[in-house]
């Protein structure tokens, strides 16, 4: 008995004391959350090669690896002159590379009323990657000019240049030049000097390139008794430009008219040289411009003597932007002319302006004008001596960003979603001066990741609609400072509309 | 005689023995109740809940009654691609002054797992700051303490290896286990 009642105690004694502890201490819950199925499905946006560039495309199309080169343009400008008792000066520039540039001239004389050729003509050419050289043949009164640096990011060009100099007797020259496989690729760019020293022998010193094969550089001028020293820049495009040429006499037609097969006009320009039997101001001094898709058009003030004039019709890739327009000079006495234009990007453009002239004596340098772009929005023409009327065909060529088409993104359903670019790593991208990676759509782009001067300005962009069954091209433009090779890491996200459903598709971009 | 007592003697053995043996029997065969009584055991609300996020209807969620359950019956994703549902449901704290710590680990999981790359459940508070992930792949646990009256949203990242073809599905368990949440009454 006493027995039972110590165990009862006990037992009371013990439930008690396990109540007095804290509830919470080994108290929980346990809630399930159960995922099924997840299933994998076939991908409903993929990735595809594009056009260019190298692409990488990996196992169901939901990753790539592009590699793509530098494909912009950088174009240098300047206005400069030779000094009085000097025959020649140099202009230091931001290096280039020599096999994809070239160098457009003009000369405009210097500040007096008559001048002979050797003080005029002034010829440019590289010195070295980073230096220009001009040179004429006369050291008397200052030579003014102007200059353009040409220069291709990548293999968009293919640079030939040298030097030829017709002796007194000599009316053409062959050169050899390496073979540069396709002739109709190519456009022969040059200025020269002249040893001319009486203001009547202008016209001798005019000049015309063309290639008679893939390896031969044929120069002509009309008329002897001067030495010329032409500097010439053989340029192969190979970028899909699209070359017309040939030479038409311009003589008692104003305008003389010549037919070309149909171009588009918003990105194709004009670019001539000629050889002229006469002299005088307006004998030599021939405009000339795209009339219409299927129609050059040339013209001078004066109906003596011929301008034969080789012509090259340059037709770009889309990106190309080409102005033009015609100034009707009414006044003898001008000497600066600005031309308003649409705004262009400096680092890209340039411009190629003809000019005719009245009177026919040997005023000169009265008919020769330089240019230049002054500011996004103004194209300027100078003359160094007035007297007369000059009317003017400007060119301004604005140059690609260097769209590269490297992928294609593809909605394979009927299903709408918003698509943007986002960059979350990178390297070596210190060199690149200008890389833009965007959504291009046949009527526009969207700028998705862009870096500028090294750094980034803009890791992703503004969402896209991708449409039922849509395409849309991601596409790299670029410029590099130096060598080597960028990597730019991205996603693509595809985003289910109305809602914060992501797909994150991974691209990596290798810029050399 | 002498005989005779000793078959005596004899006989009185054997039956204290006998007499023992029914007394150790007796013995085993008793014993004592003793009684615990719980009374009453209430049904009370959950403090710690699921519920629908926004991007419920394309992940198939379901929440159970009382919200202590939830069923997502559609997730999926592309071959080497990172789907992410950042919306799937959210986990709400509805009790006004209590904190409780949580604990996420998984509790079952099956199916083509090993063309999982990834599978990440992941938490994020009210701001949008990361606050812990549960790997499913890896089968670990995460902890976080879910403040009083907080929701917060849960995110799943889905990726399948690159090969993986349109025919895999796994199916996973994930336990949620807050800790304290009972009244102290």
């Amino acid at each position: 008995m006493k027995g039972r009642l110590f165990s009862l105690i006990f037992l009371s004694v013990i439930l008690v004391a396990t109540l007095s502890f804290s509830v919470d201490g080994s108290m929980c819950n346990i809630f399930y959350s159960q995922a099924s199925p997840i299933s994998s499905e076939t991908p409903k946006v993929i990735l595809q090669q594009g056009t260019a560039g190298t692409s990488t495309i990996y196992v169901n199309n939901t990753s790539a690896k592009v590699s793509v080169a530098a494909t912009g343009w950088n174009v240098q400008s300047g206005t400069g002159f030779i000094p009085a008792g000097n025959n020649n000066t140099s202009v230091q520039i931001t290096p280039i590379n020599l096999s994809r540039s070239f160098l457009l001239v003009e000369f405009a004389g210097g500040k007096a009323g008559v001048q002979p050729e050797q003080d005029v003509i002034v010829s440019g050419k590289f010195n070295s990657p980073s230096q220009l050289r001009f040179d004429r043949v006369g050291t008397t009164s200052p030579a003014y000019f102007s200059w353009y640096v040409i220069q291709a990011s990548s293999t968009q060009i293919s640079v030939q240049s040298g030097t030829t100099i017709f002796g007194s007797t000599d009316t053409q020259k062959n050169v050899t030049i390496n073979n540069v496989s396709n002739a109709t690729n190519c456009v022969i760019f040059l200025s020269r000097a002249s040893t001319g020293t009486n203001e009547t022998q202008y016209s001798k010193a005019f000049v015309t390139g063309q290639l008679t094969s893939t390896s031969n550089l044929w120069l002509q001028r009309q008329g002897t008794g001067t030495t010329v020293t032409v500097q010439w820049f053989v340029v192969k495009f190979n970028d899909g430009t699209i070359i017309q040429t040939g030479e038409t006499a311009v003589s008692t037609s104003n305008p003389t008219n010549q037919k070309i097969a149909s171009v588009d006009l918003s990105r194709t320009w004009l670019y001539f040289t000629w050889r002229a039997t006469a002299n005088g101001l307006a004998q030599v001094s021939v405009r000339g411009w795209l009339q219409n898709s299927t129609d050059i058009q040339f013209f001078r003030q004066t109906t003596t003597g011929t301008c034969y004039v080789r012509w090259f019709v340059i037709q770009m890739p889309q990106g190309t932007n080409v102005q033009s327009g015609y100034y009707n000079s009414q006044v003898t006495t001008d000497s600066i002319v600005n031309i308003p234009i649409a705004s262009v990007d400096l680092s890209r453009s340039f411009s190629f302006t003809t000019s005719d002239s009245s009177g026919t004596g040997t005023y000169f340098p009265r008919p020769f004008w330089i240019e230049t772009i002054t500011n996004s929005t103004n194209l300027q023409l100078q003359r160094k001596y007035t007297g007369q009327t000059s009317d003017h065909n400007w060119q301004v060529i604005q140059l690609p960003i260097g769209y590269t088409p490297v992928l294609d993104v593809k909605n394979q359903v009927a299903n709408t979603w918003n698509l943007r670019l986002n960059a979350y790593s990178e390297s070596n991208i210190a060199r690149l001066s200008n890389c833009t990676i965007y959504f291009y759509y046949g009527s526009g782009v969207s700028r998705q990741t862009y870096i500028l001067n090294g750094t980034y300005s803009q890791r992703y962009g503004t969402w896209y609609n991708l449409t039922s069954a849509g395409i849309v091209y991601i596409a790299v433009a670029v410029s590099a400072t130096s060598t080597g090779t960028s990597c730019v890491y991205a996603n693509l996200e595809v985003l289910v509309p109305g809602t914060s459903i992501d797909n994150l598709l991974i691209i990596s971009f290798a810029i050399s | 005689m002498k005989i005779r007592n000793d078959r005596k003697k004899i006989f009185r053995l054997l039956l204290f023995l006998l007499s023992a043996s029914l007394v150790t029997v007796a013995s085993a065969a008793v014993y004592n109740y003793e009684y615990l009584q719980a009374s009453p055991i209430s049904a009370k609300t959950a403090k710690i809940v699921f519920a629908t996020g926004t991007d419920a209807t394309q992940a198939g969620t379901t929440v159970g009654t009382n919200g202590t359950y939830v069923k997502f019956t559609s997730l999926s994703g592309w071959p080497n691609a990172t789907r992410v549902y950042q919306n799937a449901t959210v986990i709400r704290n509805v009790d006004t002054a209590v904190d409780f710590p949580v604990q996420l680990s998984r509790s079952s999981w099956s199916g083509n797992t090993g063309d999982v790359s990834q599978l990440y459940v992941q938490i994020y508070n009210s701001s949008g700051t990361w606050k812990g992930t549960l790997d499913v792949v890896a089968g670990n646990t995460t902890t976080f303490t879910l403040p009083h009256a907080q929701t917060w949203r849960v995110q799943w990242t889905i990726k399948w290896v690159a090969t993986a073809p349109a025919t895999d599905t796994v199916s996973v368990t994930v336990a949620l286990q807050a800790t304290g949440e009972g009244t102290g009454e």
